[in-house]
């Protein structure tokens, strides 16, 4: 895959996420980064991990879509993940999202409504703008 | 027919052998194509919904496709009776492939 998808509106859809009780888990978010990881998003991935690093007040979390958690495991050594991750195993979290393909990067706001979204690979400008988006 | 797809993309060759699978089971010889979209700018001009895109008489097999306008260099994901899929359900694709069919006689 080659060139970076746009960030779109997120529209006014709103989640309750309990699966994001996570260790570590900080009281009032100023921003989530939700990321969708499926098989040909590797070029991204260190992207986010430059991102995460240079964001450390965002809350970054991996939702593991289509993989086993083996998968998922030794994709996060490759590219030395240490945020949260979920294994979707039975589709709740892609349905709710009505995610429509991989890899999918969704942004919240605190208060946990979809705010931006891109679909396809994108880059370290796109994680960015999407962040700007979830901050205002 | 045409199945639209990004180079690298792992579900594109299972795509192809479903329609080749189902065409031969129907007994008939689409005329099939495959659509190689290099990046984001084709993506948007040929409204591609994500790899593998099955279009039969240039309409997406996917009944759901004309609600969507969120075209992007993706692997695409289904949503079918078996739940969240990378390959478009095979009741949709026999049913084009038929509908073409009818329609070419």
């Amino acid at each position: 895959m080659s060139g970076s998808a746009a960030v779109l509106a997120g529209g006014h859809l709103r989640v309750r996420l309990p699966q994001l009780r996570y260790r570590g888990q900080r009281g009032g978010l100023r921003g989530d980064v939700l990321f969708g990881i499926g098989s040909g998003c590797y070029a991204e991935a260190r992207s986010l991990a430059t991102f995460a690093r240079t964001h450390p007040q965002a809350e970054v979390v991996g939702v593991d879509i289509q993989d086993s958690k083996e998968g998922a495991r030794a994709f996060y050594r490759r590219f030395g993940w240490r945020h949260p991750s979920i294994v979707d195993s039975k589709d709740v979290i892609a349905a709710r999202f009505g995610l429509q393909g991989l890899p999918a990067t969704l942004f919240l706001d605190r208060e946990h409504r979809v705010v931006a979204r891109i679909l396809g690979e994108t880059d370290l400008a796109g994680f960015t703008a999407g962040y700007r988006r979830a901050l205002t | 027919m045409e199945i639209l797809y990004f180079e690298g993309c792992p579900n594109h060759h299972p795509a192809l052998a479903l329609v080749e699978r189902l065409s031969r089971e129907l007994g008939i010889e689409p005329e099939l194509r495959l659509v190689n979209v290099p990046d984001q700018v084709a993506a948007q001009r040929m409204r591609f919904l994500g790899s593998p895109t099955i279009r039969v008489g240039g309409v997406d097999v996917d009944p759901r496709a004309e609600e969507r306008a969120d075209y992007a260099l993706s692997c695409r994901v289904f949503r079918t009776t078996d739940g969240i899929v990378g390959q478009p359900d095979e009741q949709w694709v026999r049913e084009a492939l038929l509908r073409e069919a009818g329609t070419a006689v």
